[in-house]
């Protein structure tokens, strides 16, 4: 099993690269017709509350995979396995600003209906333009998982999107 | 007859906060008529499909028939086998040439999807990464050779053809050109190596019971199928790459499987010959369940688990016919338990669906307990939900197979489906109670087991009844399906999809259709950029939104009805699905489809203001009155003024003697004579008529409001509005979306009501996939956020396995050492 620091730094100006040739996944894609093999992210950036608030949506049925992969299979999110969702999330995502990470506070993850739900929150009194991501979330699991990541300020919305190796962007002003 | 337009004068009594709104990009501004026709967007009909979306008089479609002989060599793991498909050509085309679907070469090394595969990257999105289950599907594929292996492309006489392997389709040439109306006997034998599904990520194979070393193999896509030949575009033979389905010809399969003697097969179509493959008991408790409602064991889970001890060396042939058709497949192990139950359902005369349908489900022990408690079960429930949609359950057999962990595949009469319960590991068992069950599971993978049943069995309505093109427009069986699945799924248990309203689809399907560069619904499915919210999802929240909000359920559900009725055993396309439920229920639905189908637009309508006003009588003696009342509750004294009174300051006109004149003691409310000769003069000016309407209005009293609503997202939508009134009175309507039929971008709609308004809220029901809450209330609301929300709430547990914790020393004390019931004294007295 790859470990890497929870603090994933971002890929930037002075960025050490790390070579690992293999990396483990337990769990191997199973073929369905109905995995969606996406995941969306929103970014909300609250202006009342100075709070760039992150929910990452995964449907149960992409989330099982990753659920098994995190030794939760049976989808009881305990504390123990909300932290292990979120060091998964701090692995495959990050935002950053003119090259330098926008660290993101893990608060917590649920599973509701029938989709997983991971959320992060960073303050952020001022709204930062032109924001990276860098996003290969569920990419371990699937070849061709795919990636949604909007960010949202009001009723305006930009969308990044990752997957087929493309895992980098910066948000359009808003 | 006077030419003066009556206007009503209407005094302002209150003007609420007008919100300050920028403006909204729309993305398809230039759909300039939002509510214009649909025509050069759609297919020209013809005498095929006519303008109606029914089949036009020369409707017409090919015929494939099939008879296979195969044979499961377990020890290989190894499919060897021979058909002879009796092609039909109904089309009005002479063919020099067929093609030939051969899925299985996917797998083969030097296959269009392999080369196309890209590298990965590492986590630090720097280094390259390989990951342990590309390297397992690299291994699998040195280690066996896959794809089809011909071993004889020939004509009925058994004379050789020539053909051509173009990745996963074969031209077969044919000796003379196939005319309409005219047959072509093909007659090929084939061998492939059975891949293991979950290392190679397929819809078939085998899946590997390594503790008992047993099998459960599923065979799908497993035999040359004809690909099919179409009005709209010819052959249907763009190559497979694993994710576009594919449509097919209906035709009659006779199919012979031989597999191991101990084996149980559950396949495409009917037994024929139970009494050579079933042994006596297993015949007997055949017939029980062809009485029976609920589900019987064929094989119970005892006999399964003494088959894997157990292994047979000999070998059977199971002979299945499945009439009518579009496909076959099947699954075989030693490992299932069987269980049965019939469906009885209403077929009108005429119709040639069965009265009764043989309801069955196979799964190894590893998917109890769940799967023989609710598999049949969600099969028969399907099947009910789905035939009042559509039609009868077309065929004699229904089946649900568990060949996985999670998932679905469709097929006729038979599906795939996933989700198992978690095995309780013994080093978790401490703590449990003693007979606590071997798994449990948590109510997620029931509902998804349900759900993906729901989801199979649906599909042998749409697409292998009403044969939608999957390769061209994924959306017209996935999208249809799904819509019907959360039908069915709310028919099986309120809240099926958890207790919060948020969590409904049309909820769920703002965050996809908000977001930048989308395709429309109507893209070929290789151009579609997120399969999932863009094939199943939109549509289905589409169909709720027509169906609920749009239509209303009658007239939807008769329209939607016809389109199965029309295209039964027929190859729909999208104008046909669009062009029928106008047709059946007499709805102008251009605008419908332009918006959800045809654009990227989303639901996003802003109530932005609200303007009251009551029927000014005119009369100076009554509205100055009037005008004084609501004056004071605009404005306000300036403070300033107030805090000199406050102060004890008095103005210097109250302590000079001698400044107060008439305007001390008279202000701009007081009614002149000037005032009350222009009413009159108002008065004499009206036409009769005119008169009465005044003197009515004004004695009626009525509230005027002129409620203004923005389009933010661009997609026009009906306004489902919820009145709340001052006397705590409450009233809901509908205002259809015609009422955006001049101005898409902004509409202000006129309510008169005998009753003054507190509130007003706009889709209250969540009903029309309105993606932004915030702007939907006036006077507004904050709205919580999802992860706001969150923070409050506890996170879901595991019901079962903390009910099965053993009970703490304590409480066992407690049990032991009986008293009467305390509860705490709440009198206050000690």
């Amino acid at each position: 099993m790859k470990v890497a620091s929870l603090n994933q730094r971002w890929r930037g100006v002075g960025c050490p690269i790390a070579l690992l040739p293999l990396v483990v996944a337990l769990f191997s894609a199973s073929a369905s017709a109905h995995q969606l093999k996406f995941t969306e992210t929103e970014l909300r950036w609250r202006p009342n509350q100075q709070r760039l608030e992150v929910t990452h949506t995964v449907h149960l049925d992409d989330a099982m995979a990753l659920l098994a992969q995190i030794g939760e299979p049976a989808g009881d999110l305990d504390i123990a396995a909300e932290a292990r969702l979120l060091h998964y999330v701090g692995q495959h995502f990050a935002v950053g600003h003119h090259g330098e990470p926008v660290e993101l506070t893990a608060v917590g993850a649920q599973i509701e209906g029938d989709y997983l739900w991971i959320y992060q929150e960073r303050a952020m009194p001022v709204l930062l333009q032109g924001l990276e991501v860098r996003c290969d979330l569920l990419w371990d699991l699937f070849a061709d998982a795919q990636n949604q990541v909007n960010f949202r300020v009001g009723d305006e919305v930009r969308t990044l999107r990752f997957g087929a190796g493309q895992d980098m962007g910066r948000f359009d002003p808003l | 007859m006077s030419k003066t337009p009556c206007t009503l004068i209407v005094a302002m009594v209150g003007l609420l906060t007008l919100v300050n709104v920028h403006a909204a990009p729309k993305r398809d501004a230039h759909l300039a008529d939002k509510f214009a026709q649909l025509g050069t967007e759609l297919r020209d009909p013809s005498d095929v499909r006519n303008a109606a979306g029914a089949p036009g008089r020369n409707y017409w479609q090919q015929r494939a028939d099939y008879v296979i002989k195969a044979r499961l060599d377990e020890k290989a793991r190894r499919v060897t086998a021979s058909e002879q498909i009796t092609y039909t050509n109904a089309s009005p085309d002479t063919l020099t040439f067929l093609w030939v679907q051969l899925d299985q070469n996917r797998f083969r090394k030097d296959s269009l999807e392999q080369r196309s595969l890209t590298g990965e990257k590492a986590d630090d999105g720097v280094g390259d990464r390989l990951s342990f289950s590309r390297m397992r599907r690299h291994q699998s594929m040195q280690d066996t050779s896959y794809g089809f292996e011909l071993h004889k492309v020939a004509d009925g006489q058994g004379r050789a053809l020539d053909y051509t392997v173009v990745d996963t389709m074969m031209r077969v040439d044919l000796p003379r050109p196939l005319k309409p109306d005219a047959k072509q006997v093909l007659s090929i034998d084939w061998s492939f190596n059975i891949v293991e599904e979950q290392a190679m990520g397929a819809r078939g194979g085998y899946e590997h019971f390594e503790e008992t070393d047993n099998y459960l193999y599923f065979l799908a896509q497993w035999f040359p199928r004809m690909a099919a030949y179409t009005d709209y575009t010819s052959w249907q033979h763009k190559a497979f790459l694993g994710r576009g389905e594919f449509t097919l010809e209906f035709g009659d399969y006779d199919v012979e499987l031989t597999v191991p003697a101990d084996h149980v097969v559950s396949a495409t179509g009917v037994l024929t010959n139970e009494k050579q493959v079933l042994n006596a008991t297993q015949r007997k408790r055949m017939e029980q369940a062809r009485n029976s409602a609920k589900p019987v064991y064929i094989v119970t889970p005892q006999e399964a688990a003494q088959a894997r001890q157990e292994k047979s060396e000999g070998e059977k042939t199971g002979r299945f016919s499945a009439h009518n058709v579009r496909d076959f497949a099947w699954a075989s192990s030693r490992m299932f338990i069987w269980d049965a139950a019939i469906h009885k359902q209403q077929v009108p005369a005429g119709d040639p669906a069965p009265s009764e349908v043989l309801s069955m489900s196979f799964y190894p022990s590893e998917a109890q307990p769940i799967w023989s408690q609710y598999s049949t079960e969600a099969v028969i429930h399907t099947m009910q939900v789905y035939s009042r949609f559509s039609f009868p359950y077309p065929y004699p057999t229904a089946q649900s197979v568990n060949t996985w962990e999670r998932g679905g595949m469709e097929y006729p009469m038979i599906t795939f489906n996933g989700y198992r319960p978690q095995p309780v590991k013994e080093s978790d068992r401490q703590g449990l109670v003693d007979d606590a069950p071997s798994a449990t599971y948590k109510r997620g993978i029931k509902q998804s087991l349900i759900g993906v049943i729901i989801h199979e069995i649906g599909h042998i309505y749409f697409p292998m009844t009403v044969n939608s093109d999957e390769r061209q427009w994924t959306w017209m069986d996935e999208g249809i399906n799904s819509f019907l699945q959360h039908v069915a799924e709310l028919e099986w248990e309120e809240d099926f999809h958890g207790s919060y309203d948020r969590l409904s689809i049309l909820e769920r399907i703002g965050s996809y259709m908000v977001s930048e560069r989308q395709v429309p619904i109507m893209s070929q499915s290789d151009s579609i950029l997120q399969f999932g919210p863009n094939a199943y999802t939109k549509p289905a929240a589409a169909l709720v939104v027509l169906r609920e909000t749009v239509m209303g359920r009658e007239l939807f559900d008769f329209a939607f009805r016809e389109y199965s009725h029309r295209w039964r055993f027929k190859r729909p396309t999208p104008e046909d699905l669009f062009r029928t439920m106008e047709d059946a229920s007499g709805v102008d639905l251009d605008w419908f489809w332009r918006g959800w189908f045809y654009s990227t637009d989303h639901v996003d309508i802003d109530l932005r203001s609200i303007r009251e006003y009551r029927v000014s009588s005119k009369d100076p003696d009554v509205e100055a009155a009037e005008r004084r009342r609501l004056d004071e509750l605009k404005y306000r004294e300036p403070i300033e003024q107030v805090r000199n009174r406050e102060s004890g300051l008095v103005p210097r006109v109250e302590r000079v003697e001698g400044l107060r004149d008439f305007y001390n003691e008279n202000d701009r409310y007081t009614v002149s004579n000037k005032q009350r000769n222009d009413y009159r003069g108002y008065l004499d000016k009206l036409e009769p008529w005119q008169k009465r309407v005044l003197e009515r209005a004004v004695a009626d009293g009525e509230y005027v409001y002129f409620i203004d609503f923005a389009n933010r997202g661009g997609l026009v939508s009906p306004l489902p509005l919820h009145l709340t009134y001052a006397d705590g009175s409450e009233e809901s309507l509908m205002v259809p979306a015609e009422v955006w039929r001049r101005n898409s971008e902004q509409v202000t709609k006129l309510l008169i009501r005998p009753k003054q308004l507190t509130a007003v809220e706009l889709d209250p029901m969540h009903q029309t996939a309105d993606v932004s809450r915030e702007n939907n209330h006036y006077p507004r609301k904050i709205m919580p956020s999802r992860l706001e929300l969150f923070k409050y709430e506890s996170t879901q547990r595991d019901l079962m396995r903390e009910m099965l914790v053993e009970l703490k020393g304590e409480d066992k004390a407690a049990e032991d050492n009986e008293s009467l019931p305390l509860k705490p004294d709440e009198s206050g007295q000690p």
